[in-house]
C-alpha cells in the first residue's frame, strides 16, 4: 500500500434487536485513502440494509401454520453471534406465538 | 479579582479566582480557564456577529457536555461546515415526541419473505429514514412460479404500530396476473404483503408469477 491508494471495506456497523426478536443489520461500505503517514481516511461511507426474524412463518389454506428458520450461515460473524444470543428458545416461542395470534 | 483588560498577546492560563476582560481579547495560543467561563453583556455591541471560528485547517468545532460523569461531544461543527449532533435535535418542544434522532440514506434489494426462497430477476430498492419513517423506493419482477405462498418482499426496517393492511403504495403494474397492491404485514415484523385489488385476500406468489413490482411506500418503524 502507497499514500493515496484507494481501498474498500466492509463492516456490519449497526447491529439493532427490535421488538425482542427483529434483527436489523446496517452494512457499511467505506472507501478509504491512504495518507502519507499509512493511516487511513475514509472518503465515503454507504449503507445497505436487510432484517432478519428467526422464523418465515406461512399459514397454509388449511390455516396450519409452518414456522421455517431462517438461514443464518450466510451472515457476518458478528450478525450470528447477536442472532444467536437473541434468539433463544423462549424468545422463538414466543415470535411463533405472535404470528399464530 | 484580577483585573485583565486589552489583551492582545499571548498566555497560556488563568488559573487565579474570577478574570474580567472589558475590551477585545484574542488569545493566540492555547487557552485554558480552571473556572467557569461566563460570557455576558451584548456579544454584538459594536455591529460585528459573535463568531466562533477554528482557523486550524481541516479541524472541527467541538462543544462538549458532561453526561454521566464523562465529557461527550455534544455537537460538532466539521471543517467542511456540517454539524452533527449524534443524540439529535428538538425540534419544536423538549420532550422526546420533538425528538429527531435519526436520519439515513441508504439501499436494501428486496427479497421474497415467502418462504418459497423465490428469487426475483430484478430487486433493487433504496430507503431514506428520516425519525422513525421510513421512504422506500424499489422495483422488484416476480419469476415465472405458481407456488401459492402469500406473497411478501423484505423491508429496509421493522413495521411499526399501526401496522397491518395498511397500503401505502406499490402496485402490480398488471404483467402479472393478478392486480395486487402491497400493504405493511404486522407491527414488529421487516416484510409487507401483497393484497389481492379484488377483494382484499392476500395474494399468492402464483397470483403474482412474472409481475412486475413499482414500489413508492412510506411507513413508520419503531
Amino acid at each position: 500500500m502507497a499514500n493515496g491508494d484507494i481501498t474498500k471495506a466492509i463492516e456490519y456497523d449497526k447491529i439493532e434487536v427490535v421488538n425482542v426478536w427483529n434483527i436489523q443489520v446496517r452494512q457499511a461500505t467505506k472507501i478509504m485513502e491512504e495518507q502519507s503517514d499509512g493511516s487511513k481516511k475514509e472518503l465515503t461511507r454507504s449503507f445497505h440494509r436487510h432484517a432478519l426474524a428467526p422464523f418465515i412463518s406461512v399459514k397454509d389454506s388449511d390455516d396450519k401454520w409452518t414456522h421455517t428458520a431462517t438461514d443464518i450461515s450466510g451472515e457476518d460473524s458478528s450478525v450470528q453471534a447477536i442472532a444467536n444470543a437473541a434468539w433463544t428458545d423462549a424468545v422463538k416461542t414466543a415470535y411463533k406465538a405472535a404470528q399464530e395470534a | 479579582m484580577p483585573y485583565v483588560g486589552n489583551m492582545n498577546t499571548t498566555f497560556t492560563t488563568l488559573t487565579s479566582s474570577d478574570a474580567n476582560i472589558t475590551d477585545d481579547l484574542t488569545v493566540t495560543d492555547d487557552a485554558s480557564v480552571g473556572g467557569d467561563l461566563t460570557l455576558t453583556g451584548d456579544l454584538s455591541a459594536n455591529g460585528a456577529p459573535f463568531t466562533i471560528s477554528n482557523t486550524s485547517n481541516n479541524n472541527n468545532i467541538d462543544i462538549k457536555t458532561t453526561s454521566s460523569g464523562s465529557l461527550v461531544h455534544a455537537v460538532k461543527i466539521h471543517s467542511g461546515g456540517t454539524l452533527e449532533a449524534k443524540q439529535g435535535l428538538l425540534v419544536g418542544g423538549d420532550v422526546t415526541a420533538n425528538l429527531l434522532d435519526d436520519y439515513e440514506e441508504g439501499t436494501h434489494n428486496p427479497t421474497d419473505s415467502s418462504g418459497a426462497s423465490l428469487t426475483f430477476s430484478t430487486f433493487t430498492g433504496a430507503y431514506t429514514k428520516i425519525g422513525n419513517v421510513v421512504c422506500f423506493q424499489a422495483k422488484v419482477i416476480y419469476p415465472s412460479t405458481s407456488n401459492s405462498s402469500e406473497a411478501r418482499i423484505s423491508l429496509p426496517f421493522v413495521v411499526g404500530a399501526p401496522h397491518a393492511n395498511y397500503y401505502p403504495s406499490g402496485k402490480n403494474d398488471a404483467n402479472g396476473n393478478t392486480s395486487a397492491s402491497l400493504t405493511l404485514g404486522v407491527t414488529g415484523q421487516s416484510y409487507a404483503i401483497f393484497k389481492n385489488d379484488s377483494g382484499g385476500s392476500t395474494a399468492t406468489n402464483a397470483n403474482l408469477s412474472g409481475a412486475n413490482i413499482n414500489i413508492a411506500l412510506t411507513y413508520k418503524t419503531t
